[in-house]
């Protein structure tokens, strides 16, 4: 059975050297070609081919959108990134937008077709050198690391915030600071906003604490 | 409101208009002695009027004396017609605008401190002056980055597809091979070119993506370890906001590895729906931030430059020996026009 194939590439001189390639594969069926974002999304839905060879900076709908709206309108179809990009990041973006198969541009044309082959039979394929390590460190270094939001505080806030704590009112913590008392109470409300607190009670007792806790 | 002494109620009227008007106006008899002088010149020359009133304007204010003020005065004085100019003030460290219109009994000055506006232009000046600067650096740089590293490999790739139609058959797919590889060494270098000047993940995903890029390309040459803290800010942002809060990232840590001396520096992120906030922070050798001069070109104006065009704040608070933490706010959202009262952005300079 023919392997059914949708293009999506909005470089005319791309997609002629894709097609010559994907020629010389005799059970490929190449069914369509798109040049824009909405024009590939259109052709996916009408064509369900069994794979959809997807630039990932295409112009309308970009890639990474179409591959996520790929996967209600064409369940069946699987979709293989052409990027430019070597960088985790996008490997990253574009794995989560449900692609299965990332190949370089300028990876030879043995990849891609490996690529789509791969695909086709539901594995997924990254062309080298990307790999499966390189995606796992990334995703170390982009998870959110826990962030103590007293680092946030500009020095002005931990002032504003130790003078309240202390007692003071908000017109002489002004005189204090040589600042007007509209200031300190929008650096009181910046700080009281990033720290979550919603009362003086609540910032007196955070003052405290956090004084303990550092001296 | 001083000279109620039985003038026509239409007279206390015009000087109804003087006091409320928000310019300063005032007048001289044709000996130079101040006849009247309205609220707003008294806040402007810093002297009430009991101080003025019946004394000489070059001996109340003889710092004055041969500058364009006594100039413009005498000239107005010569040629009986309007002068209109606008001067630095050194003593009261002010810029002035003033006209001044000959009058039966002498002459009527009006004037105001236009200092604010003068400062806003002088900024502007800088900045425009700054921006070229750069502009010009990276056009030089990207200009000789081009010819070294794009143009020697098409060199190369030239000689390697010319000698394909010189060689035996045999030998043409080893030549286009060798072709092939000088390609794909190009293609490289052109995206690493183009990275550089802005790095595509910035707009394609976002500024996490991107800064985590920036910290690597970082680390390896500088040999300044980055830690990286987020929260919230996973997220999109409007494109102004994400491009200054990377460039801030991205020159802050030139700073640091370029002066600071430190093994580490850590980039916290975070957002909320009011602001997207950013700061770096190193243990390294500080810098007093009061020895800076406020028109200093380099990394600290541009940034505070990005941060007050989009309404938000700069702190860098620091001393020597102490390590510096510079921290940016930007507004988002409802706040991002309004917020403009919350720029005190000199606070923490």
């Amino acid at each position: 059975m023919a392997l059914t194939l949708l293009l999506a590439d909005d470089h005319r001189i791309v997609r002629q050297g894709l097609r010559a390639i994907l020629a010389a594969e005799p059970d490929f069926q190449l069914v369509g070609e798109a040049g824009d974002g909405h024009e590939a999304l259109r052709l996916l839905e009408q064509l369900q081919p069994a794979v959809m060879v997807l630039d990932l900076m295409l112009p309308g709908l970009s890639g990474l959108e179409v591959a996520r709206a790929a996967a209600a309108r064409a369940p069946e179809t699987r979709v293989v990134v052409l990027s430019m990009h070597a960088n985790e990041s996008y490997v990253t973006e574009a794995l989560a937008a449900g692609a299965s198969g990332y190949v370089l541009k300028d990876a030879s044309a043995a990849e891609l077709v490996k690529a789509i082959r791969e695909a086709a039979a539901g594995r997924r394929y990254l062309s080298p050198p990307l790999s499966e390590q390189a995606l796992t460190a990334y995703a170390r270094r982009a998870a959110s690391a826990p962030l103590d939001p007293y680092h946030t505080l500009t020095a002005r806030e931990r002032e504003v915030l130790q003078l309240t704590a202390d007692g003071h009112s908000g017109a002489e913590i002004g005189r204090r600071l040589f600042i007007s008392p509209r200031t300190v109470e929008s650096h009181r409300a910046n700080l009281m906003r990033k720290l979550s607190l919603r009362n003086q009670k609540e910032l007196v007792r955070y003052a405290v604490e956090r004084g303990r806790a550092t001296s | 409101m001083s000279d109620g002494d039985g003038r026509p109620a239409e007279a206390a009227r015009v000087t109804d208009i003087l006091e409320s008007i928000t310019d300063a106006f005032l007048a001289l008899d044709r000996d130079g002695r101040f006849t009247y002088v309205n609220r707003q010149a008294e806040i402007a020359l810093r002297k009430t009027r009991a101080e003025l009133l019946g004394h000489n304007v070059w001996e109340k204010f003889p710092e004055s004396v041969g500058t364009p003020f006594q100039r413009n005065y005498e000239a107005a004085r010569a040629a009986g017609e309007v002068v209109h100019y606008e001067e630095y003030y050194g003593p009261l460290k002010a810029w002035f605008e003033v006209h001044i219109y000959p009058a039966p009994e002498g002459h009527f000055v009006y004037f105001r401190d236009v200092t604010g506006r003068k400062m806003a232009e002088e900024r502007l000046r800088a900045l425009t002056h700054r921006l070229l600067e750069v502009q010009e650096q990276e056009r030089r740089h990207l200009a000789r980055e081009l010819h070294d590293e794009v143009g020697e490999v098409l060199t190369g790739l030239n000689f390697a597809l010319q000698a394909c139609a010189c060689v035996p058959a045999e030998e043409v797919p080893a030549r286009l091979a060798q072709a092939q590889e000088l390609v794909r060494d190009l293609s490289s270098r052109v995206r690493d070119l183009s990275l550089r000047l802005r790095p595509t993940m910035l707009d394609d995903l976002g500024l996490v993506p991107a800064l985590l890029w920036l910290f690597e390309r970082y680390t390896a040459p500088t040999g300044v370890r980055v830690s990286f803290e987020h929260d919230g800010a996973g997220r999109r942002f409007p494109a102004d906001v994400e491009t200054a809060a990377y460039r801030i990232v991205q020159e802050a840590l030139t700073n640091v590895a370029r002066h600071a001396r430190a093994a580490e520096a850590v980039v916290r992120l975070w957002a909320d729906a009011a602001a997207l906030g950013v700061q770096v922070e190193d243990e390294g050798s500080g810098f007093d931030p009061a020895s800076v001069p406020p028109g200093a070109t380099g990394g600290l104006s541009g940034m505070q430059e990005r941060v007050t065009l989009l309404g938000g704040r700069l702190e860098i608070a620091s001393r020597p020996g102490g390590g510096t933490r510079l921290t940016a706010e930007l507004p988002l959202g409802s706040g991002r026009k309004g917020e403009a009262d919350g720029t005190d952005a000199a606070a923490g300079r």
